[in-house]
């Protein structure tokens, strides 16, 4: 059935009239996008081995580095005469032909820090190797008054808990794993009338006020997303794991026109100090059949075109294997963007000089701001510079 | 029995807030009855370090394991981590009388914070604060600087004569004693210098290193000398910007995030002129007027920790499965032994966001009446990463030792006399319905709902 369709016999044609009204009096006009363009970040957690994502399989030092773990010419997809796809990347590798994959080698930052949490909070908050914010940069996204951001669903984590990633100083994105765990969490009778019994009254105090905002906004953003989760059935079938169930959930909300112009959802478990090739290939194959549906569903209802993946990792693996047939962390890494509206797909750069390592790593060419700072500007349409706290350059001809 | 609001805004700052071991002297004594009790608080007892079945571990004996053999030794570590934290908070919890110690180990904690991952170092690391929770600031950082755990987390290991490390000597100076600003990047390279070969041995005990020591000419803060380590300290300790630095952050943590700057050189000035006496500055701290100024009460957002041993106290809750309270200071966003970084926890409203704000809210009910909670928290980036959800935490509760104290009242009076020991606002919203009064359960129902509001998030 027609997507509009759906959402039309479901009664919820119009996006204003599903406001939560405690929201509608707070806000301006009613929800689009300016740009109408949706980010999902999908975030690699452990250190995610590119090496053996894309892979120079023909390079004399990438096998000569990995005597047990490279993947060869036989059993790679290979993209090009040199590089090429994880075996199990394959449901991906029709985005490849399609132009709607662009990979940018070598991205990462100076100074790298070897340490899982401290790596990712760098990346998650866009500092400086030697720089603590407490803010994340999607966070500070919504702190900068973007169109729409007043809604605390403009920006959602698939999951329990925020990230740092999503939280500002003004503004919070929102967690949700699924419509049944949001309910559970919201459901709460007394609560529920005491939101309704307060909703106009200001407290004293600051920080009263501010509760009791943020516990009504919960609540009515909650019934809002219970309702759009129920709008749109996906029938793609996604891996039957939380990442699967994660992406369906937000090819679903996507498919039902909610007004969340950013998703955010994790894949850990990338840590592969020992056993590599097994642990590998059964998260990538997670990762692409989940994705491959996601896209799949996206393009059923015209929306890849508007719609942009980011994967990311919070660094990349040492070039030469460890004993255990696995990769000790690494620095630089890859990053990969999939979107219908990609305007110079393939490879952004040249694969990773592996002949010009620093302690055993790759160095690093993008600053994997300047990433950032392309989405903001180019995607959805904001100025990077005050939420990125400092000028990085877009990268040219992505979108 | 609305008790007296500078009472509770006293044990809700400097102790875990009102709870039945406490009710009385809130309810009957004066403030300075109050203000004595609670800065009798002693030194605290050391809390014995976790045993590991394989003896004490070491960097050394951890690099030397093969991957699986680690991978095991730190879940097992994490169970013992998990044992320490559930016993710290114990004592935050019984040790009502040792409530300041306990509430200034915790902001301790956070002010040279530390991530542990080893439950040895841990431990030592805990006790060195417990020692000098309410002691001598200067003799807290000197032992800070040769604890293990801190050596280890900001990299005091590399800090060698021919590869200077400055990861501590900058923290040293940024976070722990002046604040940015105060030093120069030429202070921080001469005060790494000072720190080289300052390392932890085999025995996880602190190992000054002397082949790694530089002991050329250092000029640090204006003045040149052959210094180490102490030396650094001792010098950072003669500026009254030190004791002013963490008077802002006590001020901030304790009194109101926005510091009055008027006040903050009042506490810095005690601070400096009892040459870092922390018991000094806290209570002087209690007899400031200001500090029980309108605008400082019932306005601070309950740290993770607080709110969980105050609610323990008030319910009288066992836990009685190992890793329950480990889960909600991880989905709560405040897990001991792991802040965010050397920052510590941002705090204020940086603990709320749409997850943690429910839970905080429903927290009675998944106590009380051991609600279904399905949630899960991440554990690690390494492994699997979530936990299994937890459906229902599994405790016991007792509320008959708060209720005890209301059970001779009139019907009609219970709200709000519950609302004026609970709360520390004036007005909180009704809670219960007039035909409520009957029901066997009304006063049960009445402290669930009261600690229940985002009132109660408040201290």
């Amino acid at each position: 059935m027609d997507r509009r369709l759906f959402i039309q016999q479901s009664g919820l044609a119009s996006a204003s009239t599903m406001v939560p009204g405690f929201v509608r009096d707070l806000r301006v006009p009613p929800q689009q996008s300016r740009s109408g363009k949706i980010l999902i970040v999908i975030q690699l957690s452990g250190g995610n081995d590119g090496l053996n994502t894309f892979v120079p399989y023909r390079e004399d030092l990438y096998q000569r580095n990995r005597p047990g773990l490279h993947i060869g010419p036989k059993t790679v997809l290979a993209l090009t005469d040199q590089v090429g796809l994880h075996p199990a990347l394959a449901d991906l590798r029709p985005q490849y032909d399609l132009g709607e994959l662009l990979v940018i080698n070598s991205v990462g930052y100076p100074n790298p820090t070897r340490s899982h949490f401290r790596s990712m909070d760098i990346w998650q908050t866009a500092s400086h190797a030697d720089q603590y914010l407490q803010t994340g940069w999607l966070g500070r996204y919504l702190d900068s008054d973007c169109f729409g951001c007043d809604q605390a669903y403009h920006a959602v984590e698939i999951g329990d808990n925020l990230g740092l990633a999503l939280q500002g100083s003004k503004r919070d994105g929102f967690a949700m794993r699924d419509g049944n765990q949001l309910r559970r969490l919201t459901d709460n009778e007394f609560l529920h009338t005491l939101g309704s019994d307060q909703k106009r009254t200001r407290k004293a105090g600051p920080n009263l006020d501010y509760l009791y905002k943020t516990m009504i906004e919960v609540q009515e953003s909650a019934d809002y997303l219970i309702q759009k989760s129920k709008v749109y059935t996906s029938s793609q079938s996604y891996p039957v794991h939380s990442f699967g169930r994660g992406l369906k959930q937000i090819a679903e909300l996507i498919s039902a026109d909610t007004d969340t112009r950013v998703y955010y959802i994790s894949l850990p478990g990338f840590d592969t100090h020992a056993n590599q090739f097994a642990r590998q290939e059964k998260l990538l194959r997670t990762y692409s059949q989940a994705v491959a549906a996601l896209i799949a569903d996206l393009k059923h209802n015209k929306l890849f075109a508007d719609t942009m993946i980011m994967t990311f990792s919070e660094f990349g693996r040492r070039v030469e294997e460890n004993g255990s047939r696995g990769t000790d962390h690494g620095t630089a890494n890859n990053v990969w963007l999939l979107s219908g509206a990609l305007k110079e797909p393939g490879f952004y750069n040249d694969m990773p000089d592996l002949s010009n390592l620093v302690n055993g790593d790759l160095i690093f060419e993008i600053d994997f701001r300047r990433i950032y700072a392309t989405l903001l500007e180019n995607w959805l349409g904001v100025p990077p510079q005050d939420i990125l706290l400092e000028n990085f350059a877009a990268l040219d001809s992505v979108v | 029995m609305s008790l007296p609001t500078k009472n509770k805004h006293l044990w809700s700052r400097l102790g875990f807030g009102i709870s039945p071991l406490n009710f009385p002297l809130l309810r009957d004594a004066d403030l300075a009855t109050n203000i004595a009790m609670i800065s009798k608080s002693g030194s605290l007892n050391p809390l014995a370090a976790p045993t590991s079945p394989d003896g004490d571990l070491n960097p050394d004996r951890i690099m030397a394991m093969s991957q699986t053999e680690k991978a095991d030794f730190f879940k097992s570590e994490e169970d013992r981590l998990d044992d320490l934290r559930d016993r710290w908070l114990e004592q935050m919890t019984n040790r009502v009388e040792d409530a300041l110690a306990e509430r200034m180990t915790l902001f301790w904690h956070t002010h040279l914070a530390c991530i542990c991952r080893e439950s040895s170092v841990a431990a030592s690391y805990l006790n060195t604060i417990r020692r000098h929770a309410l002691g001598n600031f200067g003799e807290l950082v000197l032992a800070m600087a040769r604890e293990p755990a801190i050596i280890r987390f900001l990299n005091n290991q590399q800090n060698r004569k021919s590869h200077p490390n400055e990861n501590f000597a900058r923290e040293l100076l940024e976070l722990f004693t002046l604040g940015e600003g105060h030093y120069t990047e030429a202070d921080v390279r001469n005060a790494a210098r000072a720190f080289t070969g300052w390392s932890s041995g085999f025995d996880n005990q602190f190992e000054f290193r002397a082949r790694q020591h530089d002991f050329g000419e250092k000029t640090f803060l204006g003045s040149s000398g052959s210094f180490d380590g102490d030396d650094i300290i001792r010098k950072v300790l003669e500026k009254p910007q030190c004791a002013r630095f963490v008077a802002q952050q006590v001020y901030r943590h304790f009194v109101h995030e926005d510091p009055n700057e008027k006040h903050v050189r009042e506490l810095g000035d005690v601070f400096y002129d009892s040459k870092y006496n922390i018991r000094t500055m806290m209570t002087h701290l209690m007899h400031t007027e200001w500090f029980y100024h309108a605008d400082n009460v019932g306005n601070r957002i309950k740290s993770p920790v607080e709110l969980i041993v105050q609610t323990t106290q008030l319910f009288g809750s066992t836990f009685r499965s190992h890793g329950d309270r480990t889960f909600l200071q991880r989905s709560l966003g405040q897990l001991l032994f792991n802040p965010p970084n050397v920052a510590g926890w941002p705090g204020g409203r940086h603990w709320i966001n749409n997850a943690t704000l429910m839970i905080r809210l429903n927290l009675p009910n998944y106590i009380i009446k051991r609600e279904r909670m399905d949630h899960t928290v991440l554990r690690s980036l390494k492994s699997e990463g979530l936990s299994k959800p937890v459906q229902q935490l599994d405790v016991r509760v007792n509320l008959e030792s708060i209720l005890s104290y209301f059970r001779h009242l009139e019907y009609q009076d219970l709200e709000k006399n519950l609302v004026g020991a609970l709360l520390l606002q004036e007005k909180a919203p009704t809670v219960a319905s007039g035909r409520e009064y009957k029901s066997k359960d009304y006063l049960e129902r009445l402290l669930l709902r009261i600690t229940s509001l985002p009132e109660f998030q408040l201290g």
